[in-house]
């Protein structure tokens, strides 16, 4: 380990631009006319927003300096924590509609935010063992069980986004440990067919796009040479959820069916969820080629902009630096997943790679989702955007896994 | 701890390379987006968000006043304040309520029961929290906008009308505006919380009395916090019309107190001869106005409805009564004008009965009235007389008299709602009985007004003008034309002129002057009263009491006709009305002519209890 050669000064800037950038939205946020009744209890969430960069730090210090084998060792310390939190918070009675945060004094924790971190910890332990083929059910099973008792526990939530961040990072990581793109077209095949229906039953009242997907897996399946009986599998599987979903869906009850729509089609529901994406694309589109000026957005100071520090601080972005700004935004994400994959590649650990794909893969995901949905292309889902989005828990575990990033780029040649 | 095998650095760089792609698709999708947002569609956009903060607010345009014959002001607009709350969901609503409850002793329940209602009618226009601020609530929300920044003190404008209920269906009252009612107006001539006009001459001239809302552009924030008018793009609104009337609120307020001074539901209406202007028109039971111009609770609404008194009844001109004796007149004109017989002829000697066929028909007066002729007989309201002219007079000769006076339709009163009177015909009892299923005998009813002849006090009022004022049937209306404006139009009744018309005026002069007239006992000293009293037989339940009248007799300037429901026997009850009516009008030269008469005996005049003796 050379720190002088092998310190990623590339990495550190991009983030540290990005809570720059993050603490700088957040105070243009701080000065609407909403905000002021907020100082009054615990300051501004810019200073608080301070605060948490400060301990961020901090956890990027810790992350940095500990060696990642340490890592391996703790994988399943810290996914079992974090499943018990999961548990914890469920039981805990209700704040609103949803149970997603321990509340400790001031400070809201969300473990689903932690749980992430575990996740991507615990398959980069799993898959980088030399016997885990991932193309072999016996190593998909385990993972397979790693993935979905969380995924039920935020569920249960409901919090349908973080956990489709799960499968977000899921994927990639098996992709990356050798997993045959057949396998993923089957593995995402059903969920895109569930989707496709009940978008098509509900929302757009069209069934040609269920159909146009089943004959696209069949042509796929043809291209890659897959075998008969995985072709015909798939088919069975696909066709067999277009037949019985319907009838599940009959099943459900009319709030349960409103919350599946509401996430399908938020116009839907123009004053609800549908309202917050609307108001966002007005604010991002009012922005123009070069933002209204900082400190000048309108829809954010008169208070048109829901969770505008948070899930939505992305429209106040786009609305008062403009497409400029926005594409300096995502220029900064791209080079950070880019040097995440590249670490991936020269590092020497089975372990540390698969991290470091998994780490990418949360990055880009969250970006992706998160923006997309303040633009309109994307499901209203309560995830962050890393840096940027006021928010502690989300916060440290951005600077952790840049920590673990730092980590894993000077000790390349450790395994 | 495992190293990477030979086989994952082999294949790693594809698969990075992959991985790279799929991110570099991702974040192009991201790219292309927001350059059709921000770029591409930005113009969009920005007119969405420069929307987004302007509120336009609707201001009515006050309504126009409705004033007497001298200009003075009978219902206007009174000033009132209301604390409103912008809102943008439940919830925000439900907090503001429970927020405020902690300084003003204000139900939350009862406030979002409230809400809940009028989210349903009005959708997202601000909810009213206090309806009727009072000052210390006023002054609350004024004080405390920074922690209250949804709330907003606002004035609106609520009709008033007189108290008492004075003229209450006349001017009718206005009330909100209902869904049919939008859709069925021009476009955005209303809308939802409008208030117009849904009875009376209220609504009746709501087209004058409208006004044409303005507009108020505020910017808001998403909470509701107006943050400032913006002048260019405001318009004030303009107020309705105002509407003058033929009333004489004076007049009008003593017709009322006389109606109302009896339970008994009675109708009167009072006409200038020569223009049909109403001077003063009255309906009782009456209703309050005012309780509408607040917006009346459902259930309210249904005591008024479910009340057998009928208050909402609009007995002036939607009550038809058997016109009875008042309606001698007409058989006195139709014998007239075709010369059934000569009037100076004693056709009768009245023993209190006239047979016909096996059937008796009784006069009035049990002991009967002796020998008459028509003159004594429309005096003495003989019916043994009009019987007689019943048994030899064709149906269709006293319809066409009766059609003459316009008892067949509508007298085209300035109301949205007018019943026609009715004149049998011999079409008429063709279809309703049959082709010669009926005979002559139903005549007798009819010559005393009291068989299938039915007519409102509008008609009899009308009828008394055209014998006052030289033939002519006048329209009645309320409202007077604009100036310069064409008057109503008045028409010429065929024959009533010249020796007709001067033994008809001599006749309902003699009703009260002479000594033997059924009106005597109510003449008025110092003026000279021309009149007819009638009993309508009711078979529900005891007579009503008819009287209609012109005064000056020398120079008319006044018609009236009054009737109380169940009222007894002839004028008893409604001749003393109108004696004091127009002891009233013409005291002290108000408008008679000549050395006014003492003020004192005037002012005691009006008794409205039947002297002993008096004959209907």
């Amino acid at each position: 380990m050379r720190l002088g050669r092998d310190f990623d000064w590339v990495i550190v800037l991009c983030s540290g631009f990005l809570s720059m950038i993050g603490l700088a939205v957040v105070y243009s946020v701080s000065q609407s006319v909403g905000e002021v009744s907020v100082v009054a209890m615990h300051g501004t969430h810019f200073t608080r927003q301070l605060v948490w960069l400060g301990f961020g730090l901090l956890t990027m210090l810790v992350a940095f300096a500990i060696p990642f084998r340490m890592f391996e060792s703790l994988a399943f310390a810290s996914y079992v924590a974090c499943l018990v939190m999961l548990v914890v918070v469920l039981m805990l009675p209700a704040r609103g509609e949803t149970q997603r945060w321990f509340i400790v004094g001031p400070l809201a924790i969300q473990p689903s935010e932690f749980t992430k971190v575990a996740v991507i910890l615990v398959w980069a332990r799993v898959l980088s063992t030399h016997r885990a083929d991932p193309n072999r059910v016996r190593t998909l099973i385990p993972v397979f069980m790693l993935f979905i008792v969380p995924f039920a526990l935020v569920l249960r939530q409901p919090d349908l986004g973080t956990a489709m961040v799960f499968a977000g990072i899921l994927l990639p990581v098996l992709f990356w440990r050798g997993f045959r793109g057949l396998h993923i077209l089957f593995l995402m095949s059903p969920l895109v067919s569930s989707v496709l229906i009940i978008y098509g039953e509900n929302v757009t009242h069209n069934p040609w796009p269920f159909g146009i997907f089943i004959v696209a897996i069949l042509v796929v399946a043809y291209l890659r040479r897959a075998y008969l009986v995985e072709s015909v599998s798939l088919v069975v599987a696909n066709v067999g959820i277009g037949l019985f979903l319907p009838a599940l869906w009959n099943h459900l009850k009319p709030y349960q069916q409103r919350r599946v729509t509401n996430f399908l089609d938020p116009d839907s529901d123009k004053l609800g969820a549908g309202w917050q994406v609307i108001q966002s694309k007005i604010a991002i589109g009012s922005g123009g080629f070069d933002g209204k000026g900082y400190l000048e957005g309108t829809q954010k100071a008169l208070e048109y902009l829901p969770a505008k520090h948070t899930d939505f601080i992305f429209s106040v972005l786009g609305e008062e630096l403009g497409f400029v700004g926005a594409i300096g935004l995502l220029v900064l994400f791209a080079i950070l997943i880019s040097r995440a994959l590249l670490i991936a590649q020269k590092t020497k650990s089975e372990f540390a790679s698969t991290l470091c794909v998994g780490i990418a893969a949360y990055f880009a995901f969250q970006v992706f989702v998160n923006i997309g949905m303040t633009a309109g292309i994307a499901p209203v889902a309560g995830i962050p955007l890393p840096f940027v989005s006021y928010g502690g828990s989300s916060m440290l575990v951005s600077c952790f896994l840049v920590g673990v990033l730092l980590n894993c780029a000077v000790r390349w040649s450790e395994y | 701890m495992a190293k990477r095998d030979s086989k994952s650095l082999v294949e790693g760089p594809f698969r990075i390379r992959t991985l790279m792609f799929i991110a570099a698709v991702g974040f192009g999708i991201l790219v292309v987006r927001l350059f059709a947002l921000q770029v591409v569609q930005h113009e969009q956009y920005a007119q969405f968000a420069r929307d987004n903060q302007l509120q336009r607010e609707r201001l009515p345009g006050p309504r126009g006043f409705m004033r007497d014959r001298t200009g003075r002001i009978v219902v206007d607009n009174a000033l009132h304040l209301e604390v409103v709350m912008q809102w943008r969901t439940r919830a925000d609503a439900e907090r503001a309520v429970r927020a405020l409850a902690a300084y003003i002793p204000v139900d939350s329940v009862m406030a979002m029961a409230r809400f809940d209602a009028w989210q349903k009618r009005y959708g997202r226009m601000a909810f009213p929290v206090f309806p009727d601020a009072d000052k210390f609530v006023i002054s609350f929300v004024r004080e405390n906008w920074m922690q209250f920044p949804s709330l907003r003190v606002e004035s609106r404008l609520r009709r008033r009308y007189p108290d008492a209920s004075v003229a209450a269906h006349v001017l009718g009252y206005v009330g909100e505006v209902t869904n049919e009612e939008i859709a069925g107006a021009a476009q955005d001539v209303y809308v939802a919380g409008d208030f117009l006009g849904k009875a009376g001459l209220e609504r009746q001239y709501e087209d004058e009395l409208r006004g044409t809302p303005g507009q108020r552009a505020i910017e808001m924030t998403a909470s509701g916090t107006a943050l400032g008018e913006i002048p260019e793009l405001s318009t004030a609104p303009t107020p309705g019309r105002d509407v003058m009337m033929a009333l004489d609120y004076d007049m009008q307020e003593y017709l009322d107190s006389l109606l109302a001074a009896r339970p008994n539901p009675a109708a009167a209406v009072v006409l200038d001869v020569e223009t049909g202007g109403i001077i003063a028109a009255a309906s009782r039971p009456a209703y309050d106005p005012n309780a509408f111009a607040m917006g009346l609770s459902a259930s309210l609404v249904g005591d008024l409805l479910k009340d057998p008194s009928k208050p909402m009844f609009n007995r002036i001109s939607q009550a038809r009564y058997a016109p009875a004796s008042t309606f001698k007149i007409i058989v006195a004109y139709a014998i007239l004008t075709n010369q059934l017989i000569d009037p100076g002829r004693v056709l009768v000697y009245c023993d209190g009965t006239h047979r016909f066929g096996n059937r008796v028909f009784k006069c009035w007066k049990e002991e009967g009235h002796g020998g008459m002729n028509l003159m004594s007989a429309v005096v003495n309201s003989c019916d043994v007389y009009f019987y007689r002219i019943g048994e030899m007079t064709d149906v269709d000769v006293l319809a066409a008299a009766a059609t003459a006076f316009g008892f067949d339709g509508k007298t085209g009163i300035d109301l949205p709602i007018e019943v026609s009177g009715n004149v049998p015909t011999r079409r008429y009892y063709d279809k309703r009985l049959g082709k010669g299923r009926w005979t002559q005998g139903l005549m007798l009813n009819n010559s005393i007004g009291q068989g299938e002849y039915l007519a409102t006090v509008l008609h009899v009022a009308r009828m008394t003008a055209a014998v006052a004022n030289g033939g002519w049937l006048v329209r009645p209306h309320f409202v007077l034309p604009p100036e310069g404006s064409v008057p109503p139009e008045r028409v010429r009744i065929p024959g009533l002129e010249g020796s007709t018309l001067a033994f008809l005026q001599r006749a309902m002069l003699n009703v009260v002057e002479r000594s033997d007239g059924t009106a005597h006992w109510t003449r008025i000293p110092g003026l000279e009263v021309a009149g007819k009293t009638g009993t309508a037989q009711n078979p529900h339940g005891d007579h009503h009491s008819w009287y209609t009248a012109y005064a000056p007799a020398g120079k008319p300037e006044i018609a009236l006709a009054i009737l109380v429901e169940n009222a007894g026997h002839g004028g008893d009850v409604s001749a003393p009305i109108a004696r004091a009516f127009m002891a009233e009008y013409f005291r002290a030269g108000r408008r008679l002519e000549g050395p006014p008469s003492n003020p004192e005996t005037s002012q005691a005049a009006p008794s409205l209890t039947p002297s002993t003796g008096g004959t209907p």
